[in-house]
């Protein structure tokens, strides 16, 4: 599916380090757009005023069916799609988990960068596409409906800033489940001490994919708290000490 | 239609018309020989008498001299006197000629200067003589004068082999000396043409030899004319007799026994008076085509005396100059026989024009058949040659020209015929052909149909063998990757003193409920027989369509959540599964793949003991996917693995996709199991 093509060249900025400010999203747009799809209108209705509380200056548009919410974000192109998996592809249908994934894995073939919260009742769904989440670039956070409004807006803001939050959906596995690909970066970069640009050269990928990588390392590792995340060098020590207690370095 | 039968059918017509020829040219040879000269003139006798009556001739009286006449005067015999007394009664009212047809020997002996008295004062008197053998001379009192000899014309009579006289004398040269002498008849219409017409006699212009009044030609019949051909030689110039109709009333007819007082003016004045003897006692009679034995019978005696017959003929002469009625001709003789070789083609020609093609195009509105076209024909031509002879006095040669054409009608009718039932013949054994080929044909269907049948009966008992045997794989799958599975797992906790009897309670529970399970699936599967779209791993149905990338997510996830040793310990799970185009995997390969990856994880579970990382990755690589399997645990120890049901599994899936399958000890240590094929 093609829509909405060439949409966001937001994400990742040119700065040098991974690690800088991630709200440069907000500095380089005009205003915040987001996109609310929810179809039950109480917690539509609560999660848009939350969400204008917290961002006042955005634009937010609503959703209520799939359809809808296509033709919105080819419109509009939010800087963050918030989703509840639980909709109608038109008006009028029953609404169904099956169409809020398949609307999602569209979105996520479609804008590779775009930066998506889940707001679910149901997120176990998720981890059947739990491939498709770990490859998608843009900020990616699962919330229960059920959690305090303050996660929420927590896992909204880090999904603004590109970041992956999918605690929810683990802990079944025996061991920590990743892609061999970061697995990779943890051993180049601690192993062999190699910089992000060497990295890339050496994984035969762009220096923004290393970038990515590490964000992805962030929610495999756990590391959650805005503090340590924006703390850039603490960052890799911490990356390193928590891959090592998991077992994911050698000691 | 080939060459051979076209040329088959070129010879059958000429044979058939040679057929008609050869009767054509019969017809013709008979008639040249004379031999239907006596039909010929029964036809001509016939058309004679058909008609309708003419009126009395206005030209001659009859002055007739009957027994009780002679009775009355008292003697057997008419007396000269009484003859020159009767003459003088009759020139008195002045007539145009008088023709007396009496000999010598009709009269009495005495007197007779009265008589020539007589003959001398009027020139318009004429009488008779007889110059054929035995001749006759005319009366004394002008056979010695020669100068008299425009007073004398011969009467004989030609008479035809059936005694019937159809045909007058004009005239003729008896012998080398003798002058040409004209006949009663002739010498009387000449005298009376000039006289009241000023007509005189010529020869003629078509026919020299002939006679002509003014345009009047008078035929002149010869050995071969008409009907004529067994005459060995017509005698002088003779010409045919178209009597005039009406039987004994043609003529006005004055019985002298009737009329012994004055004479009417109107009877007598400017015609010819003939004066002779009428009673059939007195006077030989003779047979006329108007006087037939049938006509005998019905309508009295009507044959004629002399003087009635050169009353006809007379008549006859008279009228065809003044009221241009009609003298009998006939055709020149070529024509005649071209005739005759028409009417012959005519009747030939009945087989074409009774074909169903000819019909439908010219005829289509009667429904004529061969007989009725024949009748038609035959009659169209009876009227044709009555209308000739009336209308022209044209004698046809109808006999030879009916013969011809009845012959010929009758002959190729009969070939139409029996071509039509020859074609109809035909007809119907091509039809029985058709109707054999048909029934060839239905048959070939039946069997063909049958052939099918057997063919979908053998289709329909090998997909049941494959059924059964898809059937029987999938159910030992089922054991296999489930309780079985779980089954050695549980014993090799039991072997190893890893396990709390609470534990082996739980776990034979948990076994106890996958057969059922197991048992359960089936059951499902044989009512929807949806079972070929879906794959069972462990509890979790899965759907087929499913991209295949995605359905390996799920076993995946699905098979390291079960509680086998080798997964206990494992600190790493690296898994990625790059998409592939999978229209090109049919259900069951899919299948196969399914369990080929859910096999190879079980394998690791099972044997990997102590593993910490475990690689999973399917992977495009070139132009073929590789799907790996990497565990750290302690590696294979003997053969016994490369001969499980899960190897087995493996090798099939290989051929299947025409790829390798490979399955080896992973440097530093565990185990390296690949599957690759080519997917470009």
């Amino acid at each position: 599916m093609v829509f909405l093509q060439g949409a966001s060249t937001s994400s990742v900025s040119s700065t040098t380090n991974w690690y800088s400010s991630m709200v440069h999203l907000l500095k380089e747009h005009d205003t915040l757009k987001i996109l609310l799809v929810d179809d039950f209108p109480t917690t539509l209705d609560g999660t848009k005023v939350n969400l204008q509380r917290r961002y006042p200056d955005a634009q937010v548009f609503v959703s209520e069916t799939a359809l809808d919410a296509f033709r919105k974000l080819e419109e509009h192109q939010p800087n963050l799609l918030v989703l509840d998996l639980s909709i109608p592809d038109v008006l009028g249908e029953r609404p169904r988990e099956k169409n809020g994934i398949r609307f999602l894995k569209s979105v996520m073939v479609a804008l590779p960068s775009q930066n998506i919260a889940i707001l679910s009742s149901n997120i176990q769904s998720l981890v059947r596409i739990r491939p498709e989440i770990d490859s998608h670039r843009g900020g990616f956070t699962i919330t229960d409906k059920s959690s305090s409004t303050y996660d929420m807006l927590e896992r909204v803001d880090a999904a603004l800033r590109g970041y992956s939050d999918t605690r929810e959906i683990k802990g079944f596995q025996p061991g920590t489940e990743l892609k061999p690909e970061w697995l990779e970066v943890l051993n180049l970069a601690f192993h062999e001490g190699l910089q992000d640009k060497a990295i890339a050269e050496k994984m035969h990928v762009q220096t923004s994919t290393i970038r990515h990588y590490w964000k992805k390392l962030c929610d495999v590792l756990e590391i959650y708290s805005d503090v340590e995340r924006k703390d850039g060098k603490n960052l890799r020590t911490r990356i390193e000490i928590l891959a090592k207690e998991k077992g994911l370095l050698d000691r | 239609m080939n060459r051979v039968t076209v040329l088959r059918k070129v010879f059958h017509s000429l044979l058939d018309y040679r057929l008609g020829m050869l009767v054509i040219g019969a017809v013709m040879g008979v008639r040249l020989l004379g031999l239907f000269q006596f039909l010929e003139l029964a036809a001509l006798d016939r058309l004679q008498k058909v008609g309708l009556p003419e009126p009395e001739d206005a030209y001659i009286t009859i002055l007739g001299i009957d027994s009780q006449y002679l009775d009355a005067l008292g003697a057997d015999k008419l007396s000269r006197r009484q003859l020159a007394d009767l003459l003088e009664k009759v020139m008195i009212h002045d007539p145009a000629i008088v023709g007396m047809d009496i000999i010598e020997d009709d009269l009495g002996t005495l007197d007779n200067s009265l008589l020539q008295n007589v003959f001398e004062k009027y020139d318009n008197l004429i009488t008779v003589e007889k110059v054929l053998p035995p001749k006759i001379s005319p009366l004394s009192e002008v056979s010695d004068k020669t100068s008299e000899f425009e007073k004398i014309g011969f009467n004989d009579i030609s008479l035809d082999d059936d005694a019937n006289v159809r045909r007058m004398l004009l005239g003729v040269n008896p012998d080398r000396q003798s002058p040409f002498k004209k006949s009663f008849p002739l010498l009387i219409v000449e005298k009376y043409l000039s006289k009241i017409h000023g007509i005189e006699i010529e020869n003629g212009i078509h026919d020299r030899d002939a006679m002509r009044f003014s345009d009047t030609e008078i035929p002149k019949l010869y050995q071969d004319s008409g009907g004529y051909h067994s005459e060995e030689e017509i005698y002088g110039v003779q010409t045919l007799i178209n009597f005039r109709k009406g039987g004994k009333e043609a003529f006005n007819i004055l019985k002298l026994s009737d009329s012994t007082a004055e004479f009417q003016a109107h009877d007598i004045k400017n015609k010819v008076i003939l004066i002779g003897f009428i009673d059939f006692d007195l006077v030989p009679v003779f047979d006329t085509p108007v006087s037939s034995q049938l006509r005998d019978v019905f309508g009295g005696d009507v044959r004629l005396t002399g003087i009635e017959l050169q009353a006809h003929s007379i008549s006859q002469l008279i009228s065809a100059v003044i009221d241009d009625r009609p003298l009998i001709f006939s055709l020149p003789e070529v024509l005649e026989y071209w005739l005759i070789l028409v009417f012959g083609l005519v009747g030939m020609s009945l087989r074409v024009l009774s074909q169903a093609k000819f019909k439908k195009k010219f005829f289509n509105f009667v429904p004529l058949t061969v007989s009725t076209l024949l009748i038609t024909i035959f009659s169209l031509s009876i009227l044709f040659i009555y209308a000739s002879f009336v209308i022209f006095g044209l004698w046809l040669p109808a006999v030879p020209c009916f013969l011809v054409l009845l012959i010929n009608g009758v002959t190729y009718a009969g070939i139409s015929q029996s071509d039509k039932s020859w074609r109809t013949l035909i007809e119907e054994r091509d039809g029985a052909l058709i109707s054999l080929q048909t029934t060839i044909e239905e048959r070939d269907r039946v069997l063909s149909s049958l052939q099918t049948m057997i063919e979908e009966r053998d289709h329909a008992f090998s997909s049941l063998k494959t059924e059964r045997r898809k059937t029987i794989e999938r159910v030992f799958d089922a054991i296999h990757n489930g309780p079985l599975q779980s089954l050695a797992n549980l014993l090799r906790r039991v072997r190893d003193h890893d396990v709390m009897p609470t534990d082996i309670g739980a776990e034979l529970n948990t076994l106890n409920r996958d057969i059922r399970d197991i048992g359960e699936s089936l059951k499902q599967a044989s009512i929807s027989d949806e079972e070929d779209l879906y794959v069972t791993v462990g509890k979790t149905r899965l759907d087929l369509n499913t991209p295949i990338n995605e359905l390996f997510y799920e076993i995946y996830r699905e098979t390291l959540t079960r509680p086998f040793p080798g997964f206990r310990d494992l600190k790493i799970q690296s898994r990625s599964f790059e998409p592939i185009e999978d229209e090109i995997f049919t259900k069951d390969c899919k299948r196969k793949l399914c369990r080929f990856i859910e096999e190879m994880l079980c394998n690791v579970g099972r044997h990997a003991v102590g593993a910490t990382q475990l690689t999973v990755v399917g992977k495009v690589i070139n132009s073929s996917y590789k799907l790996t399997v990497i565990d750290n645990g302690p590696g294979i120890f003997s053969n016994h693995i490369s001969q499980g049901t899960g190897s087995k599994i493996a090798y099939e899936l290989a051929a299947q996709l025409n790829g390798t399958f490979e399955q080896k000890n992973n440097t530093p240590k565990g185990v390296f199991c690949a599957m690759s094929w080519q997917i470009k």
